[in-house]
């Protein structure tokens, strides 16, 4: 090593830098070398002389005026939101009402008022999206709850910004077991005591580029699954994770539902991941051989994962009109407590269980009947009246619970 | 403002107002620390210092943040330090500044740590002589030297840290840093002669 070679590299060597192969060399140049042993020394002078500034603190102004400003500016931010949003929905009335003029349609009044009064917090950008999807949903006959569901103008802003993000691809590709395939369903069914309602629940994770279509698609499986009652008829709340994939959790109430729901989403789930989601449209029917081969697979892949993910206790979002057992009518006190009961309990036993015995059995007692559990409730109650009913369903005061965890992850594929 | 919209999510939690809070508690030092080395003057610190985090805040919203929130931060208070335009108030501020005889350190700095409690009078203007003159020179560093050795050697960043915060690969981080301080000792020659002789 010469000594221009050593100069160059006694800052590395100073800080720590170097492989020690290298250090050794370096120092044992610096020891023959009074030269390079001088720079050194002047280099580390200088070192110290910028590390010998005193460390400054942030004067308690900077916090005051940081609060002020942030609270300063949130407001002018909703203010311009507000009449951003005004505008649009006025713009909006206009559009709608042109256009049912134009086609001499009868105009969907309730549809309009319900964007103009949305239009108080929600965005623009939202606004549009939600009217095209209530526009569509109108179209069909079918309440826009899913559109409401999803487009809350917050969880919209959130959803535009990690579709915007960089970070997704990485969030994706970090995400456990997505290997690339983003598929993981685990089906799991718990029971804690007499008491409490048995959990049936199933996550399908889909990995898509076209969050709308795929939301589409899942409103017309909720809507061909109960025509006769509409969208109005699911529980769906929905989350957005740390991981940044948003989780549809749709409350099926009947056996029926729940079992029809996850074979559409998990056909889904086949097509979109065999990329080519416009050509495989799900069809209702028996699941084929194939697919059921797969769901297994990824279910015991993971199964792991979705146990840990159980702290995630998301209350189900009763919506208005909407029949619902007493059992889980709305009493947040005694829905988390049953929610911890179920929680509490250790994730092996879960885990062997798969589907209990009982909900085995009563798959089987109730067939393809497509029984809704209410008429099953009914018709037990009646059955406990005329005294004829055998000693396990006397104990099943409380109904299952289905839930479809429908997890979409969103892939940037630009 | 590329820098904002960098990626965030992962380690610590950003989603509400108080949460901002504690990383505003937590960082404001560091980051007001370098921005003012970066910067000519109080005022200026002060001002960049909230306008980084300002631009966090308005990131941050219903956000995780990605890599560690600090690298992120200092990202945000170079680039907003460098790109820094000083008002004309400023400007006349600074003047009056740096035609005052003894440059105060508390104008420039405001609250200190605790440092040694008695010094001489003497000892202590000979001191804050020294400090401004380092300071001087670092200002008179290029943009892309001074960040570097800003990290480097005044907040002590490791160099993969360094080359994390600045987006550079880790052999420009090295040559930048070795530049910048033989800069600095050029311009400071006379300093680390008497220090020496010490």
């Amino acid at each position: 090593m010469n000594c221009g070679e050593v100069r160059e590299r006694l800052s590395e060597y100073l800080d720590g830098e170097l492989a020690p192969l290298e250090r050794s060399e370096l120092a044992s140049h610096i020891e023959r070398c009074p030269s390079c042993a001088s720079e050194l020394q002047a280099i580390e002078k200088t070192v110290e002389l910028v590390n010998s500034l005193p460390r400054l603190s942030a004067p308690p102004e900077l916090a005051r005026e940081l609060k002020r400003k942030i609270s300063t500016s949130t407001a002018v931010f909703t203010r311009r939101v507000f009449a951003l949003a005004g505008a649009a929905a006025v713009i909006l009335i206009a559009l709608v009402l042109l256009f049912n003029l134009l086609t001499e349609g009868e105009p969907p009044v309730s549809e309009v008022r319900r964007v103009a009064t949305g239009s108080e917090s929600a965005t623009p950008d939202a606004l549009l999206a939600r009217a095209e999807l209530e526009k569509k949903l109108a179209e069909s006959d079918k309440t826009p709850l899913l559109a409401d569901a999803l487009l809350k103008e917050e969880e919209q802003e959130k959803l535009e910004k990690l579709a915007d993000s960089s970070g997704i691809d990485r969030r994706a590709k970090e995400f456990p077991g997505f290997a690339g395939q983003g598929t993981q369903t685990v089906e799991r069914a718990r029971r804690a005591g007499a008491t409490s309602a048995e959990v049936v629940e199933k996550e399908i994770a889909i990995t898509t580029s076209d969050l709308k279509g795929t939301l589409d698609k899942i409103d017309s499986f909720l809507a061909q699954i109960s025509p006769e009652e509409g969208l109005a008829q699911w529980k769906i709340t929905r989350q957005v994770s740390e991981d940044g994939a948003i989780t549809l959790m749709i409350d099926c109430a009947t056996e029926t539902r729940y079992q029809q729901l996850v074979e559409k989403v998990s056909r889904l789930k086949a097509s979109l991941d065999s990329r080519a989601p416009d050509q495989a449209e799900p069809v209702a029917g028996a699941k084929s051989a194939e697919d059921l081969a797969k769901d297994k697979e990824a279910e015991s892949r993971g199964i792991a994962r979705a146990l840990k993910e159980e702290k995630a206790k998301d209350k189900i979002l009763e919506p208005e009109g909407a029949e619902v057992p007493p059992a889980l009518a709305a009493e947040p006190a005694e829905e988390r407590r049953r929610a911890e009961q179920l929680a509490g309990e250790p994730p092996q036993e879960a885990q062997k269980a798969g589907l209990p015995q009982r909900v085995q059995k009563k798959l089987a007692k109730e067939g393809a009947a497509g029984q809704s559990q209410m008429a099953l409730q009914k018709a037990q109650e009646q059955a406990v009246t005329a005294g004829g009913v055998q000693k396990e369903e006397e104990k099943e005061e409380v109904p299952e619970r289905y839930i479809v965890r429908v997890k979409l992850i969103v892939v940037d594929t630009k | 403002m590329t820098d904002v919209e960098a990626t965030i999510g992962g380690q610590e939690e950003i989603e509400t107002v108080q949460d901002f809070d504690a990383i505003v508690h937590k960082y404001q030092d560091r980051i007001f620390n370098t921005v003012s080395r970066l910067v000519s003057n109080r005022e200026d610190a002060l001002d960049v210092t909230q306008e980084v985090f300002l631009k966090a805040y308005k990131a941050m919203r219903g956000f995780r943040s990605c890599a560690s929130v600090y690298t992120w931060l200092y990202r945000i208070a170079v680039n907003t330090a460098l790109s820094h335009r000083r008002t004309p108030a400023h400007r006349a501020a600074s003047r009056m500044l740096s035609l005052s005889e003894s440059p105060d350190l508390d104008e420039r700095g405001a609250r200190r740590e605790p440092e040694n409690p008695n010094p001489g009078t003497g000892k202590l203007v000979a001191r804050r002589e020294i400090q401004q003159r380092v300071q001087n020179a670092i200002l008179s560093l290029d943009n892309e030297l001074r960040s570097v050795v800003v990290l480097r050697d005044i907040e002590g960043l490791g160099y993969a840290e360094i080359a994390k915060v600045l987006r550079l690969p880790a052999g420009t981080v090295k040559s930048r840093l070795h530049r910048g301080r033989l800069m600095l000792r050029d311009k400071l020659l006379d300093l680390i002669g008497a220090e020496g002789k010490k």
